[in-house]
């Protein structure tokens, strides 16, 4: 009995030296994003008048996030919040509707509807970043919404929004010259989940992917083969990897499509739901989108 | 504000613990684990009502679903020839793979999983909130608050017929009481405990609390009382020891707590007096030379007075007679002439009167 004693003493130790928090306070505005996407529009339209932090880095899927000791803190601390919203962010998107809705934005609510995509069985489709219309739409709601907060810098926000938008605007242009080349029955995305509808739309391509929107749903076999049927009926011999996405599906697709004698290969990885790495040099969102663009038409040029 | 996270931690790790450690003696360990999966079937069906992923129609139903697991496994394992974990091992995958099947054909384009809907992250824990009177507290410390005050009144309350039917099925049965009612109690109870912590703190560091903390305790007790006590005690250190190290390494709270769990045990199983790993080895040690040294004296007896005496006794080759190495064997001869039992005349070992009596007292032994 005394050694239990001991230790509790020894916990309680513990548990009152926990209480001891530390405080790093920064006069500007601290801002807490959810996914690399939504942190880089805060970061173009904010710039050096806000500090961002990004809870899910570089090459997470959203769905494998988990959080760590120190984002409790940041939350906690945070002027503002934004997130994507529209289930990407899951279980943790009811965590922020649970907080001060005042310091709170999430993107999703600021869609408008007419533009949002669904899946089959009815579920709202997250990837909206992939739509330049609505990113740039998203730029504004961000830049109102941080003059809320820095009224002073309203003027900085709104040149900056704009600016965003015209980078926008020369990407899409961009986009569609580059999309003009490729011939139409070439313009089938396939990828390893359903992260690119709002792409297709928005450049013609009929898109088609291994799993659904979640990455969590598993591929069963039937989906995989018939599948590699389509790519043999459409004549399609590329297919893509997504950086934060396993490859064995892909490579299951590739090797059911040799199965039935149709040369597949895989074009390329491609960017979903997240940022390029830096080291590669696409760590910002129009990077990002171009490199995707080229290795997809790149790609399905051969 | 972080020390609220700890004291959801710690009031999941003593609420799940106190069960567990009935969950060990049981020897079903791993019904926590199936109960993390088959609650899917259960947040699967409720879904197909309510079409709503925020519905708390869905929690309900995994809820329901882990008491219907724990029902079924246990009206399993009264069946003869399924034992604990065979039980565990059918129901866990029959109700997984059936909602599995159900959302690959019903609900393909659903976000349909289990961490949608339930389970939770102790970083995240603080931020949903209920207002009790003027108290303003993480709605998961609340609700695990209620679960281990729940099962402390329960346990009170049953203490010896729960400790009866633990230990001694049968004799339960014998003296009256119905063990089944409180068998199916005590399940409703680990099934609720086990979901409302799911939603608190996830469901790995879950599986780790019910099963690590009371099997680390069992190296060192023997009785219910201290079991659970020392369950408390343990499950209550590491789950701090964990914390402070995830506050310290910036990394996630439930995996270091369950990576403390497990250090601790190993810390038990390797060094604890009595059942520990070297407290074992050397009981094995001085077995072996007690054995060893009583087939010394039952060789010499066989051998005394006989013609091949001088070849089998001698000091210089008994051990080739006994397979032994010869410094093995000098030190059991050391060790009986120090003790009186043989005598050495011209390098033949002979036993003494004290030795006659030793063998005798170990023939009657016999």
């Amino acid at each position: 009995m005394k050694k239990m004693l001991v230790v509790i003493i020894l916990v309680l130790t513990i548990v009152t030296l926990s209480a001891c928090e530390e405080n790093g306070d920064s006069d500007k505005l601290q801002v807490v994003a959810t996914t690399t996407y939504v942190g880089e529009l805060l970061k173009n339209i904010g710039g050096d008048l806000i500090e961002v932090e990004v809870l899910m880095g570089v090459g997470v899927d959203p769905h494998d996030y988990q959080p760590r000791q120190s984002d409790t803190q940041k939350i906690a601390r945070a002027d503002l919040l934004v997130i994507n919203g529209l289930n990407l962010e899951e279980k943790m998107g009811e965590v922020f509707r649970n907080l001060d809705q005042e310091k709170v934005l999430v993107l999703g609510d600021h869609v408008d509807e007419a533009d949002l995509l669904y899946e089959a069985g009815g579920e709202v489709d997250p990837h909206i970043w992939f739509n330049l219309d609505i990113w740039g739409h998203l730029a504004l709601v961000v830049s109102e919404r941080l003059a809320d907060h820095l009224p002073e810098h309203g003027d900085t926000f709104a040149v900056r929004a704009e600016a965003y938008i015209k980078d926008l605007t020369m990407l899409d242009i961009y986009i569609r010259t580059r999309v003009e080349a490729l011939p139409e029955e070439n313009r089938v995305l396939v990828t390893a989940h359903d992260a690119f509808a709002y792409f297709g739309e928005a450049y013609g391509f009929e898109v088609h992917a291994i799993q659904g929107i979640s990455t969590e749903s598993e591929a069963s076999i039937a989906d995989i083969n018939a599948l590699a049927q389509l790519l043999v009926s459409l004549d399609i011999h590329k297919v893509f990897f997504e950086t934060s996405i396993p490859q064995a599906t892909v490579n299951a697709l590739v090797e059911a499509a040799q199965a039935l004698d149709h040369d597949v290969s895989v074009g390329g990885a491609l960017y979903s739901d997240s940022l390029g790495a830096p080291e590669y040099g696409h760590e910002t969102f129009l990077r990002t989108y171009r490199y995707n663009v080229d290795t997809i038409i790149d790609a399905l040029m051969e | 504000m972080s020390i609220e996270i700890l004291l959801v931690a710690l009031t999941t790790a003593l609420a799940t613990s106190m069960v567990g450690v009935f969950l060990v003696l049981r020897k079903l360990s791993m019904l926590t684990d199936a109960i993390s999966h088959t609650i899917l079937l259960g947040i699967v069906i409720a879904y197909y009502f309510v079409r709503d992923l925020h519905s708390p129609v869905l929690l309900i139903g995994a809820t329901l679903m882990g008491v219907f697991t724990v029902y079924l496994i246990e009206g399993l394992i009264k069946v003869k020839n399924v034992n604990e974990g065979a039980a565990i091992g059918i129901v866990f995958t029959m109700l997984f793979s059936i909602s599995v099947i159900i959302i690959n054909t019903q609900f393909r384009n659903v976000h349909l999983d289990i961490p949608m809907v339930l389970l939770g992250n102790l970083e995240f824990t603080i931020f949903n909130r209920t207002t009790i009177g003027f108290l303003n507290l993480p709605t998961s410390l609340v609700v695990m608050l209620v679960v281990l005050l729940l099962n402390l009144a329960l346990l009170s309350l049953f203490y010896k017929e729960i400790k009866l039917v633990s230990f001694d099925y049968a004799l339960a049965g014998v003296l009256g009481f119905t063990p089944v009612i409180l068998h199916y109690g005590m399940m409703t109870m680990v099934s609720l405990t086990a979901v409302a912590a799911f939603d608190a703190v996830g469901a790995i560091l879950v599986i780790a609390l019910m099963i690590g903390p009371p099997i680390t305790a069992l190296f060192f007790t023997r009785t219910l009382l201290k079991t659970l006590l020392l369950t408390a005690v343990i499950a209550v250190f590491n789950t701090v020891l964990g914390y402070q190290l995830s506050v310290l390494l910036d990394v996630t709270i439930s995996g270091m707590i369950a990576t403390v769990i497990l250090f601790s045990f190993m810390t038990a199983l390797v060094f604890a007096p009595d059942k520990g790993l070297i407290s074992r080895l050397i009981t094995l040690h001085s077995q072996k030379r007690e054995v060893a040294f009583i087939t010394f004296i039952q060789h010499v007896k066989n051998h005394q007075n006989t013609a091949d005496a001088a070849d089998e006794l001698a000091k210089a080759t008994i051990h080739t007679h006994l397979g032994w190495s010869e410094t093995f064997m000098n030190k059991l001869i050391d060790k009986a002439s120090k003790t009186g039992y043989i005598k050495l005349e011209n390098d033949v070992i002979g036993l003494t009167d004290k030795g006659n009596d030793y063998y005798k007292r170990l023939r009657f032994n016999q």
